[in-house]
């Protein structure tokens, strides 16, 4: 049985593996990873620390999100001088943006809402 | 009228050609085609539990938007032929003839710069419901885009960069890979890296 922590450290490797396999969907490694049966306990927090032992994957998440092609979603990007923004983009009404000072903070609530969504979808 | 117009999948067989009841019952039926094609997209495959895709067999509506997904029953409409129908009485014809594609505008880019930039100008842009972009491979991702692209290159589309672009080599992703190809597909940034001409 994966630790919470186990899973969180598959979770950040996600789009790792996808751009590496390049047959499997990032679907199918968030279910491989094992978040569905410990999305309770991988919270913000844990991710941040798994990012901040391994932060070269905060530039796989950049790519990561630049990359999608979807009608709407989170995003991840470099905002203002010195800022980073995570912001989900859909309807106006549904329209939402944080503005984080660090940015391996601000990947990890990334990270968390994205897996989330596609959990949920 | 050629015949071709009423042989097609929607099976103009069952019908007299010039019946004026016949041709109701056809537009009837081709409007209920289309209402289930559209309603049946957004998340088909993920309630199947589907992981694997023939993007071969996708369509896309005039604003690039995922129209049909493999495995939606409808028929296939010839865009082309809509035009020469002559469906008297049919108020919806109008609205079926302004699905021709156009020579446009598209916007390329990163996400979701591309998104927020196509809708500010009313211009196409390559989108896929997120439930269904999540459970494809990346080469599915690819061909679909890939698709898109040839589309827009045979429309002969405007084709403007939300992220400009100064060196090719500086950028990334997605965005990298959509450049590339159309750059082997004999386009080249403009001198302000805002646009790709020919």
């Amino acid at each position: 049985m994966s630790t919470a922590r186990d899973v969180a450290r598959a979770v950040v490797r996600i789009p790792r593996d996808f751009d590496a396999r390049g047959d499997v969907s990032f679907h199918t490694l968030l279910l491989e990873s094992g978040y569905a049966d410990q999305h309770d306990t991988v919270d913000v927090r844990m991710i941040e620390d798994v990012l901040r032992a391994d932060p070269e994957f905060v530039t796989d998440w950049l790519q990561y999100s630049e990359s999608k092609r979807s009608s709407a979603g989170w995003y991840f990007r470099k905002g203002a001088p010195s800022r980073w923004e995570v912001g989900y983009i859909g309807t106006e009404a549904n329209k939402q943006a944080s503005s984080y000072r660090e940015r391996v903070a601000a990947c990890a609530d990334f990270i968390k809402k994205e897996v989330e969504a596609i959990r949920g979808s | 009228m050629s015949s071709h117009l009423y042989g097609g999948t929607l099976g103009g067989s069952l019908m007299p050609r010039r019946s004026f009841l016949g041709f109701r019952v056809t537009s009837m039926l081709m409007m209920a085609a289309l209402l289930l094609a559209v309603a049946s997209i957004p998340s088909a495959h993920a309630a199947a539990g589907v992981d694997s895709f023939d993007v071969s067999m996708w369509e896309y509506d005039d604003t690039g938007s995922l129209s049909r997904p493999p495995g939606a029953r409808s028929p296939t409409l010839a865009r082309t032929e809509l035009p020469s129908m002559h469906c008297p009485g049919a108020s919806f014809a109008p609205s079926l003839n302004s699905l021709v594609p156009r020579r446009g505008q598209t916007v390329l880019g990163k996400f979701p710069d591309y998104l927020n930039l196509a809708d500010d100008l009313g211009a196409r842009r390559f989108n896929i419901p997120q439930d269904v972009w999540a459970r494809m491979t990346k080469a599915e991702q690819w061909t679909a885009n890939r698709k898109f692209l040839d589309r827009m290159i045979r429309r002969g589309d405007d084709i403007i960069l939300s992220n400009p672009v100064k060196n090719v080599n500086e950028v990334t992703g997605a965005f990298r890979q959509e450049l590339d190809y159309l750059i082997q597909q004999g386009f080249r940034l403009s001198d302000d890296g805002t646009r790709l001409l020919r």
